[in-house]
């Protein structure tokens, strides 16, 4: 996909801008339960069905060295208090040849842009968070980091989500894995839906 | 086979033996007044996101306890291999209401209002941590209860760490105490549903789980948890389960009298229970019946496995025995003649410590990460 | 199977310094509940973070009393252990409110404290000028940091101070009926001495929360422990047995056993002839005591209640002076014939005598069965027992709020006397009692500062000790002489020679006449329906006959116009509550002030809200016990919130404003009913004894130096030192009658068992017969064919119902106190509950956490249904301490109670059955409310 670079942050998921830059269809699978990170979680979750987003609307763009991913997919399910919809974006280092499927290992991990729906008791928490993924769920904060942000809206059934972080951290391997996560279906960490392709850029 | 936490981020230095501390309830003690709950409710979760978290619970049995129905929500360590649980909702919690005293105090409205707890349509008034307080069950009058007190069971098998993908739990080295780095929790909650006793709870405005963490700031001052150093019935012993002089090793091991909650559930508790005794039942004709018991012998099984016959056989036929004239090792050790002989080593008053927050701030600075 | 998952030794992250800076704090002080919760005393240390008192913690640091028994620590409950939680709470008053709107509207407009001082002052004054300073009352509050301030501000002013007691209804009347006092009060510790416990009208896993180990420690030890009671209350499961009592039918279980135990022979007759009655005898033909007047005349040598046993084939005197027989076997059956002064022969039998008639021919185990349900032979065993144990009656204030409480509190007594239960460790039944610390007595009337006005004080009390004695040599104990002094002191009312400032009355008559319950204490039918007279026929005689001269006010036409409620909460706790007072007294008050540190249900419906300081944030006291023994301090931590003030600042600034308005309004000075002249100008120097004691440290300060004074507390004992230990132990009883009620010596090294010295030295008890009575030979006891105690149904008190109400203190508060606790309302439903029993929820089709509406002739009220196994069918348990605005639409279980007072009670004239302060008066009951339930709405 092409890395536009745009005249504006397009950071609003909303923003004009967008209408400018491809969308591609990114097909989504569960994340393997074999590479679920720990024993009790792939127990736990081998009969049970997760992943429930199949796909979700991929654009990228560019702009004053930040990089913004925009995701778009169908949710029409109730909310759930326990779980929030969540969504990320994750870079390999460069050289590394594994799939995106287990969202980085411990020998290769990548670097995870989540963004987090939050709720109204979460309003102190920030919806974005920059991670070291070195499996499924297995995610460590990026100590101190603030570049990652995000703004997301739900419509119609549909979210829109547009993630921004560092083009630093996109320009050694040009290629990223998505993940999302549905909270309606106790969406979380490993248990989600993860795209099985690295997308070039 | 072994379980490990794969993904913990640091490693112990395994030189020494890992160390535990540990605990005794004696059920036939306890009031279920909730002053250990409430100890540790305002000492340690007071703030937002905590308003429904109890880490010390003590519930009327038999019940459903609280979380709602726990004991059916799975987890644990079955057949060697970690279960699936239900993670408890936080409607399953209930509690941690707020409620309209303004309305009631300044609204204006008299009559027409009156405190109440507020529903804000989440469920959570439905249900609370003593939601089932004195109901207990048996038909009138043979009708029975006792109370329960809980609190993480700090497990030497703690499936709820290996269940962390983030590794932020783990248990430490020196006293066993299972802990969470809350900078490393990312709100998965694995732990909620793999813990059997269901004894994590969430904090949906942090988006961390917490539970009890032992008191560590008072262990490692000598100062006895909170719960056990305020319990009125003076029937919570801290200490070193091996330690053979102490009072745990002998309830525990020596005597066998105390025993863990639900060991089938496989995670080795280090909170023991000296199961209940009733008074006796009675007849159709009111007269006493002396042949069976009013606690139904299989429901203690159900809590205390096996072994609870004997243990229960024990205490009572020790307190026949003083009833004769006897003297008995294990009821002396039960009545705690010195309170402070509860508490092994972690005997300190906490009204003579200087825990200024500058001090604690600079000691903290000093020895551990932030 | 081996998990590995040990990580580096130290914790780490946030959650470490987190965990690590909520337990810290700036400053640690002392810390105590003072409210009327009992017995309360536990030294707590108060954790102050920024200024603000963040939490509390037992302080736990009491030595072992006696070797071998179980010292006290921690000493704390659910309740303490939240306290400061209610500092911040919703219901904490910040700010002087005067009410916008209707009382109860919940409209209020925030004041300045001088505006709010200035409508206390002119309410008072509009009052005085209106009905004289008596038309300010003020019902009596145990609250020592209240009570103290208020008492002697009243006393300054000439206000209507109402006893106590009745307010809360915890006199134990059937212990004054037999002892001629209500409180005797072992300290917890004595508990492990029992062998055989009986857990009776109590539920001390709610109610003694800080001492219930000792009860369980003896268990261990070999007690066995039995709890009577219709429900299975949470005491229960630490009990042997478990005793269904049913519902008020207690006095027949215990005659039953007292027949067992006199059938069988196995009754301790050495102890039964020194201490108790039931060896004086009776007239048959009369069934009064056989007297001196009628063996030699009514002639002046020949004393009224001089008594006689029978020995050696004649009446020998019962000695008034001391009790003990040295051997001497007086007879306790068989029937006799004594000459009288007029050669009348008449047949005498001792009351023993007397006694095995009436238990063989009422109330053998199997007749009792039919009453109570309990099979005979449980009755037999347990008698055997408490003949053979040293047996302990865990009694609380259930029974004595019994409309025939003093029947079952006689007949437990009893069942002691005839076993010789009492003045040895681990033996006896218990009341409450506040004594000791005697400078809060003298701090109420002092006048003159330091060591010179405590001998003032208690130098009269002595002197007139010494005139009594000089009259009547068989005052031979100090608590005799006391009570007697008291008893004088209380008949000589508002009229003796010195006391024509002081207005005080049992609140009977207050309720009577300005509450509204003359109505329904006449219900006939609502009564004891075997009597031959009506109420008011008692009534009338007990004033025709003076029995209550000058007590009997405030009259009807002698209104009252202002109210003043201080550390209580009256519409909460009054029996009938708001349906009664709400609609009779309420609307006569002109001004209602509520000086509180919540805004409780008196204070949502009052005029003028005064914000006090809470207990953490000022100087006081617990109400000094023995059951604890201590003196404990509750320092000021921090300073009160928001606006708030101690009260005995508020008292001073009302004073102070109250002369300001007088001079303003040209009062220079005004009378009282009685003559008495006082002159606001000069009440704050009275107050303060000329600025003496203003300041709280020297108020607190001189309640101690005082109680040094009286030898309640050692030498040097002051604040600084309290301040220091935080507690102190009693040394001695000083001079209240209820601590001399005691009638022991104080041990520094033995747990304390109260009337030792009636069994060890023969110390004749205060009653009308010197003994413990267990025969009354009163006309009204006659009339009522209560003269033994015996077994009375629970009168339909509003109406015929098929359900009782029974009540009793919860787990959750101290009263209202805690009620609305935001910490401790999670640890129940939050929300005000009954507790019924499986079957009448099902015949009803009603289930768990139902809303139910309970109602009987009365009114109704509603809450939510708890279902519980363990309530016998037949009752509905509604603990008290909700608070009116906790219910929908205010109304409380209180309201279908009727509060009937028995009759009995007005009596007077008969020794020990006479008024005196805090001691015999009519309480109103409130248990086994006959009444019903249904499902809300239908």
């Amino acid at each position: 996909m092409e890395l536009k670079t745009v005249g504006e942050s397009p950071l609003n998921p909303s923003s004009s801008v967008w209408s400018e830059v491809s969308k591609e269809v990114i097909k989504l699978k569960p994340v393997p339960v074999d590479a679920q990170p720990n024993q009790y979680i792939r127990n736990a979750y081998k009969d049970t069905p997760y992943g429930n987003v199949g796909e979700v609307s991929l654009s990228v763009a560019e702009h004053d060295n930040q990089v913004f991913v925009r995701l778009e997919w169908d949710d029409s399910n109730e909310p759930n208090i326990e779980f929030q919809d969540a969504a990320g974006v994750f870079f390999p280092e460069s050289g590394s040849s594994e799939s995106p499927e287990t969202i980085g290992t411990k020998s290769n991990p990548v670097r995870l842009w989540m963004w987090k729906n939050r709720t109204e008791l979460q309003s102190g928490l920030s919806n974005s968070t920059d991670l070291i993924s070195s499996g499924p769920g297995v995610f460590h904060p990026v100590e101190g980091s603030q570049s990652v942000n995000a703004e997301a809206s739900l419509s119609n059934g549909k979210w829109s989500v547009v993630i921004s972080g560092g083009k630093n951290i996109v320009e050694g391997s040009r290629k990223l894995g998505i993940v999302v996560w549905d909270g309606s279906n106790n969406e979380r960490a490993g248990i989600g839906a993860v795209s099985s392709n690295w997308i070039e850029i | 086979m072994t379980i490990t936490n794969e993904t913990a981020t640091n490693e112990a230095d395994k030189s020494s033996k890992r160390g535990q501390v540990a605990m005794v309830f004696d059920l036939n003690k306890c009031m279920g007044c909730q002053t250990c709950s409430i100890a540790c409710k305002v000492l340690w979760t007071q703030e937002q996101g905590e308003e429904h978290q109890w880490w010390m619970t003590c519930n009327t049995q038999p019940g459903k306890g609280t979380p709602k129905d726990w004991e059916q929500m799975g987890g644990g360590i079955i057949d060697g291999q970690p279960a699936k649980g239900h993670q408890p909702t936080r409607a399953e919690f209930g509690g941690g209401w707020d409620f309209n005293y303004e309305e009631v105090f300044y609204g204006g409205k008299g009559r027409s209002t009156h405190l109440h707890p507020i529903d804000k349509g989440d469920k959570t008034t439905e249900w609370g941590m003593n939601w089932d307080e004195d109901q207990g069950a048996g038909e009138y009058p043979n009708s029975y209860y006792f109370y329960l007190p809980r609190l993480c069971n700090h497990c030497t098998n703690p499936v709820c760490v290996t269940a962390c993908p983030s590794g932020a739990m783990y248990k430490r080295h020196e006293d066993g105490v299972v802990l969470r780095d809350e900078s490393k929790c990312q709100g998965a909650r694995f732990c909620m549903e793999a813990c059997p006793y269901k004894k994590i709870y969430f904090n949906y405005v942090r988006d961390v789980a917490q539970h009890c963490i032992m008191c560590f700031p008072r262990l490692e001052e000598n100062v006895a948890p909170a719960c056990a150093r305020q319990c009125p019935g003076r029937l919570v012993f801290v200490g070193d389960p091996e330690d053979k002089s102490g009072p745990i090793y002998k309830l525990v091991n020596e005597w066998k009298v105390a025993l863990p909650l639900h060991p089938e559930f496989g995670t080795e508790p280090n909170i023991f229970y000296i199961p209940p005794m009733s008074p006796y039942s009675l007849k159709e004709d009111m007269s006493i019946d002396y042949e069976t018991p009013r606690i139904p012998p299989e429901y203690l099984e159900y809590l205390f496995g096996p072994q609870v016959h004997s243990a229960l056989g024990k205490i009572q036929s020790e307190l026949k025995g003083v009833r004769e004239g006897n003297s008995s090792e294990i009821l002396d050790t039960l009545i705690v003649y010195n309170w402070l002989d509860l508490f092994g080593k972690y005997t300190v008053d906490p009204g003579t410590l200087d825990r200024s927050p500058e001090k604690v701030a600079v000691t903290l600075g000093a020895t551990r990460k932030n | 199977m081996v998990i590995e998952y040990d990580q580096e030794s130290k914790v780490t992250g946030t959650g470490a310094a987190n965990y690590e800076s909520r337990w810290s704090w700036d400053k640690v002080g002392w810390g105590t509940h003072c409210v009327d919760c009992y017995p309360g005393n536990c030294p707590f240390r108060v954790y102050v973070k920024d200024g603000k008192i963040i939490r509390e913690e037992p302080a736990a640091t009491f030595a072992t009393v006696e070797e071998g028994v179980p010292d006290f620590n921690p000493m704390g409950c659910n309740k303490g252990a939240c306290w400061s939680q209610q500092l911040y709470d919703g219901d904490r008053l910040l700010h002087p409110l005067k009410r916008k709107g209707p009382r109860g509207g919940g409209e209020w407009e925030q004041i300045s404290w001088d505006e709010a001082l200035t409508l206390v002052a002119d309410g008072m004054l509009d009052a005085i000028e209106k009905g004289g300073p008596e038309s300010v009352v003020r019902e009596g509050t145990p609250e020592v940091a209240a009570v103290i301030p208020t008492d002697r501000f009243f006393n300054m002013f000439g206000g209507r101070m109402l006893d106590l007691h009745p307010s809360f209804n915890d006199f134990s009347i059937g212990l004054h009926e037999t002892f001629g006092k209500w409180n005797p009060v072992s300290s917890a510790d004595d508990w492990f001495h029992s062998e055989l416990i009986l857990i009776w009208h109590m539920n001390p896993a709610f109610t003694r929360i800080p001492f219930y180990h000792f009860m369980l420690e003896a268990r261990y030890k070999g007690a066995e422990v039995i709890s009577i009671s219709p429900d299975l209350n949470a005491s229960h499961m630490h009990s042997d047995y478990h005793v269904p009592v049913k519902t008020g039918a207690d006095a027949a279980f215990a005659l039953a056993m007292v027949q067992v135990i006199i059938e069988e022979g196995i009754e301790d007759k050495t102890f039964v002839r020194e201490q108790t009655d039931l060896p004086c005898l009776v007239r048959l033909d009369t069934q009064r005591f056989l007297r001196q007047i009628d063996l030699e005349g009514n002639v002046y040598s020949a004393k009224e209640d001089q008594l006689y046993h029978w020995y050696n084939g004649e009446p020998i005197k019962a000695d008034k002076g001391n009790l003990l027989l040295n051997g001497k076997e007086v007879e306790l059956y068989g029937e006799f014939e004594v000459t009288l002064h007029d050669g009348t022969k008449v047949m005498v039998a001792p009351v023993m005598e007397l006694l095995k008639r009436h238990v063989n021919e009422k109330y053998t185990p199997e007749m009792q069965e039919e009453i109570t349900s309990i099979n005979p032979e449980v009755v037999r065993m347990i008698a055997r027992k408490a003949a053979a144990k040293k047996t302990d009656i865990m009694l609380g204030w259930n029974s004595c709020k019994y409309y025939h409480g003093d029947l079952i509190e006689r007949a437990m007594c009893l069942l002691l006397g005839v076993t010789g239960n009492w003045g040895k460790a681990g033996t006896g039944i218990r009341s409450w009692m506040i004594g000791m610390a005697d400078g809060m007595f003298s701090m109420m009337v002092k006048t003159v500062p330091g060591v010179e006005g405590a001998e003032q004080l208690f130098g009269a009390q002595e002197m007139a000790i010494e005139a009594l004695r000089a009259n009547d040599p068989t005052l031979t104990t100090d608590e005799l002489a006391v009570r007697e002094v008291a008893r004088l002191l209380a008949q000589l009312g508002p009229m003796g020679a010195d006391a024509p400032r002081l207005t005080g009355s049992p609140p009977a008559f207050w309720w009577y006449w300005q509450g509204g319950y003359k109505e329904r204490w006449e219900k006939f039918e609502w009564g004891d329906t075997s009597l031959p007279r009506k109420f008011e026929e008692y009534f009338d005689e007990a004033l025709e006959k003076g029995w209550w001269k000058g007590l009997d006010g405030p009259r009807p036409e002698n209104p009252p116009h202002m109210l003043i409620e201080c550390g209580g909460n009256m519409l909460r706790r009054t029996r009938g509550g708001f349906t009664q007072l709400g609609s009779n007294l309420w609307d006569k008050l002109d001004t209602i002030v509520s000086i509180d540190f919540r805004l409780n249900f008196t204070g949502l419906n009052s005029d003028i809200v005064l914000p006090a300081a809470q207990h953490y944030e000022k100087v006081n006291f617990h109400i000094p016990t023995s059951h604890v023994m201590n003196l404990t301090l509750s320092d000021k931590n921090a300073e009160p919130a928001g606006e708030a003030k101690a009260e005995w600042e508020i008292y001073q600034l009302i004073l102070k404003k109250l002369a300001e308005r007088a001079k303003e309004r040209g009062v220079i000075e005004y009378q009282n009913r009685h003559g008495a002249t006082f002159r606001p100008e000069t009440m704050w120097d009275d107050y303060t004894i000329n600025g003496y004691i203003a300041e709280e440290d020297k108020w607190a300060d001189e309640i101690i130096r005082d109680s040094v004074y009286s030898g309640t507390l050692p030498e040097k004992t002051d604040l600084s030192s309290l301040r220091k230990d935080g507690y102190k132990r009693f040394i001695g009883w000083g001079s209240s009658p209820f601590a001399l009620a005691q009638a022991s010596p104080i041990f520094p090294d033995k747990t304390h068992t109260p009337f030792r010295d009636h069994v060890e030295r023969g110390a004749p008890f205060p009653t009308y017969s010197r003994r413990a009575q267990f025969y009354i030979d009163h006309p009204w006891w006659i009339e009522a064919n209560e003269h033994l105690p015996v077994h009375k149904p629970n009168p339909l008190a509003g109406g015929d119902h098929p359900l009782r109400m029974t009540s009793g203190h919860n787990r959750w508060s101290i009263h209202s106190m805690n009620q609305a606790n935001k910490v401790i309302l999670q640890t129940h439903r939050g929300e005000p509950l009954v507790e019924i029993s499986v079957n009448d929820a099902d015949e009803r089709g009603v289930s768990d956490d139902e809303l139910i509406t309970i109602f009987n002739d009365i009114t109704s009220f509603t809450a939510r249904a708890k279902v519980s196994p363990g309530v016998m069918p037949g009752q509905i348990i509604s603990y008290n301490g909700w608070d009116g605005h906790q219910y929908e639409n205010w109304e409380g279980a209180n309201e279908i109670e009727a509060g009937m007072v028995k009759w009995i009670a007005f009596a007077g004239g008969y020794g020990h059955i006479n008024y005196s302060l805090a001691e015999w008066q009519p309480i109103p009951t409130d248990r086994g409310v006959p009444c019903n339930f249904k499902k809300t709405g239908k």
